[in-house]
């Protein structure tokens, strides 16, 4: 049974009419609806009243976006779940060789909180990217990944069965992948194929097959996560407590949160161990890189020219849904083929109705209390196989 | 007008402005899909190609272009096709061989310089060139008394950038390492493949060995070396990870023989092979025929042949099917194979040289040691 529209709704999008379309991306895409995770129910259209409705107030079917946007959206975990609305959200592109956090967050007397847990072992080394913003601020590193290794080191049940997550996770992973492999291949053929008269419907169903997989996926890992978060409550054990006071009070003393990118699978096991998704709620945070990615609804890798294997994109897991409706892509122009409409086309058409936003050097997006309010050199991946200026 | 390269095989009478122009307006060797055209100018009896492809004649001669000092020859070569060569000049009886004096393309090995051709297709790979963008490692060296060489061993050790001691890493051991870093650009192949995360930040020792034909030809003495001496002191330098998957060990021609015969000899250790070109000289019956150098690499490559075992988790091997070595390469293959070892082979039109070699680095390093390219996003 699916969770979410039937297959042929959620393939159906790309039918509506133009303006409806139009309407779809400037509401459901670029407004994040945290507010509607926040609120819930109907209250979820605010954003769309204050951006649009004065503009196509009769022309569109709203209720039935809104309706379809939560239907696609990943559900969370209970412990990712963030109630009150995010503030002031920013991603940006990769920060290496060119950083332009210190531009975002410039000078100040406050200092700022980093997570560079994705760094791994050089977590907090302020390299590179943080050079020039540690010039002009207090640069607190929040060092989750020595935390974590701290923390395991002193609770070895839990390490016992966050290994075992993992490895139920890279299981999940593994046969995810077996079947992903073949309803790609089947969905690349169909889309390469010459135009027929049945070939319209066929395109759709193996993209409804492709869609449905997905969203299998992911309920089996947040199922894994759930699990988890049931069985051994990572929030209340003795080990980590003390560690999850000390994060909020210095969370609480800083002006923003950075997160870098890195290995994403690292960062986001991380994050959730130390129940930072609730840290952040309601912060200023500046993301960039795997820590955008870390931040959506769900987490796609992807490289379309990997040294080895097929390159098809995958979903790793459930982000922590605070910015909603994009699906961010660092390095695209160095990972995808963007020159390559079919392929641009499935993966833009897969993971629709979310934004397919590629994060290049440069790059800026900012959302506040929800609602996009500024992009710089910002594009998105287009159904017709292109890439577009996000505006377009 | 200037001379199209048909006229010339039509064999068009040329004036010697006709040549200058011709060769002011090409680049050389003529590359068209089907073929090569070699072209030399100047004075000389007679005129040979010398290239190393296995199948061709070793020396054709060009055709002189009537009276003039042009001397050409076509040569029917497949797409996608890299090759070295050097023209043998004859002159008043005395023959002289050097490097295409109009082609810029050349390779070096330790016995000097060849032109190199580059068919239809053939591109270098981008990874192979030094990216600014890419951070440098470092090369330090490790001196390793040996008890088995009865001396002290001076090994350079490539170290990627951004190494932590906190931090453990995969160890590639590679044979002729000081050629490749100087004829196959390995460390910048590793500053790129690390940069673009196709494979791990790894250790890699780059040994040289004394006497090479000696040492790599199935010599017990050098796989306990490797195995019993330069890895523990290996291990004792750097942070390396403890386990099959992370130990690898690579070579070309006679280093992937060494490499070979140092994991058969002591099994499971290293649990990762990368050979190139390999020298697996062996003989179903009767007597090998490549000369008394081969002899130790024929009686080691038999043997293996008859009790193989599984001495190693992951092979990848390649060879180029210019190489008079493709048949005994293409042979070790269904053996591998057969005994529950994972191998990836490769083919490809090229010869036995260290470009060669070069290209196929990045098929074979992130096939043994894959990096997080999936995870890592910066």
């Amino acid at each position: 049974m699916h969770e979410g529209p039937s297959e042929h709704q959620a393939a159906g999008n790309e039918q509506a009419p133009v303006h409806a379309r139009h309407v779809n991306f400037l509401c459901k895409r670029l407004c994040s609806p945290i507010q509607t995770a926040a609120a819930g129910g109907s209250s979820g259209k605010l954003p769309l009243q204050t951006l649009v409705l004065p503009l196509l107030a009769r022309s569109i079917r709203v209720g039935a976006i809104i309706r379809r946007s939560r239907a696609t959206a990943p559900k969370l975990c209970e412990r990712d779940r963030v109630q009150p609305a995010q503030k002031d959200i920013t991603f940006l592109g990769p920060q290496s060789p060119h950083p332009t956090v210190q531009n975002v967050i410039g000078a100040g007397d406050a200092p700022v909180c980093l997570i560079s847990a994705g760094w791994r072992e050089r977590e907090g080394e302020l390299e590179d990217e943080l050079e020039q913003l540690g010039e002009v601020r207090q640069i607190v590193d929040l060092r989750l990944y020595r935390r974590i290794d701290e923390i395991f080191a002193s609770d070895p049940e839990l390490f016992a069965a966050h290994r075992q997550r993992q490895t139920l996770l890279k299981e999940a992973q593994r046969l995810y992948r077996l079947r992903l492999a073949h309803a790609l291949k089947a969905a690349r053929e169909l889309f390469e194929s010459d135009d027929g008269e049945l070939l319209a419907a066929e395109r759709r169903a193996a993209m409804a097959a492709l869609r449905a997989l997905d969203r299998h996926h992911l309920r089996r890992i947040r199922r894994i996560h759930e699990a988890f978060d049931q069985t051994w409550r990572p929030a209340e054990r003795p080990a980590i407590l003390p560690h999850a006071a000390e994060l909020a009070a210095v969370i609480e003393r800083s002006s923003a949160v950075l997160i870098a990118g890195g290995h994403v699978g690292v960062l986001l096991s991380r994050m959730r161990l130390l129940g930072l998704p609730r840290l952040l709620a309601g912060r200023r945070i500046v993301a960039w890189s795997a820590g955008a990615m870390a931040l959506g609804e769900r987490v796609v890798l992807f490289h379309d020219h990997p040294p080895q294997g097929e390159g098809d994109p995958e979903v790793l897991d459930t982000g922590f849904a605070l910015v909603r409706g994009v699906v961010p892509l660092p390095h695209a122009g160095a990972r995808l083929r963007l020159d390559d409409a079919r392929r641009v086309a499935l993966f833009a058409r897969r993971f629709s109705p979310s934004l397919c936003v590629p994060l290049e050097q440069g790059v800026l997006l900012r959302w506040r209390d929800g609602v996009l309010i500024e992009s710089q050199s910002a594009t998105r991946l287009v159904h017709r196989g292109t890439v577009q200026g996000l505006a377009a | 007008m200037t001379v199209t390269i048909h006229e010339l095989r039509r064999g068009t009478p040329l004036s010697a402005q006709d040549i200058d122009e011709f060769l002011a307006s090409n680049d050389f060797p003529l590359v068209e899909r089907d073929g090569v055209t070699f072209v030399y100018r100047g004075g000389a009896d007679e005129v040979f190609l010398r290239m190393w492809i296995h199948g061709l004649p070793a020396k054709q001669p060009l055709e002189r272009r009537g009276d003039s000092d042009l001397w050409t020859l076509f040569v029917d070569l497949p797409p996608n096709s890299r090759s070295e060569y050097k023209f043998e000049v004859a002159v008043n009886g005395e023959s002289h061989w050097i490097v295409d004096p109009l082609n810029p393309h050349v390779a070096t090995d330790p016995y000097g310089a060849n032109s190199v051709l580059r068919s239809y297709g053939y591109e270098r790979p981008s990874w192979t060139l030094p990216d600014p963008e890419a951070r440098q490692g470092a090369l330090a060296s490790v001196d390793v008394p040996s008890r088995l060489f009865d001396s002290v061993r001076r090994t350079t050790v490539y170290v990627p950038a951004r190494f932590r001691r906190l931090r453990r890493y995969p160890l590639l051991i590679v044979h002729d390492g000081e050629d490749f870093l100087r004829y196959a650009d390995l460390q910048v192949v590793l500053d790129n493949l690390i940069h673009r995360l196709e494979i791990p930040p790894m250790i890699v020792a780059l040994t040289q060995a004394g006497d090479r034909l000696v040492e790599y030809a199935g010599d017990d003495r050098h796989a306990g070396f490797l195995a019993t001496e330069l890895l523990p002191e290996l291990q004792k330098e750097f942070p390396l990870l403890d386990e099959p998957a992370s130990r690898g060990l690579m070579g070309a021609s006679f280093g992937a023989v060494a490499s070979l015969h140092a994991t058969w000899r002591h099994p499971e250790i290293f649990g990762r092979l990368m050979l190139a070109s390999g020298s697996f000289a062996f003989s179903d019956i009767g007597r090998h025929k490549r000369g008394p150098v081969f002899d130790p690499v024929a009686e080691f490559v038999n043997e293996f042949r008859g009790t193989p075992g599984r001495p190693t988790e992951r092979l990848f091997l390649c060879c180029g099917i210019y190489e008079s070595l493709i048949y005994e390469n293409r042979s070790l293959v269904p053996l591998l194979h057969e005994h529950g070892m994972q191998v990836r082979y490769e083919e490809v039109r090229d010869g036995h040289n260290w470009e060669n070699w070069r290209d196929r680095l990045q098929a074979g390093l992130t096939w043994l040691f894959p990096g997080p390219l999936w995870m890592v996003y910066e």
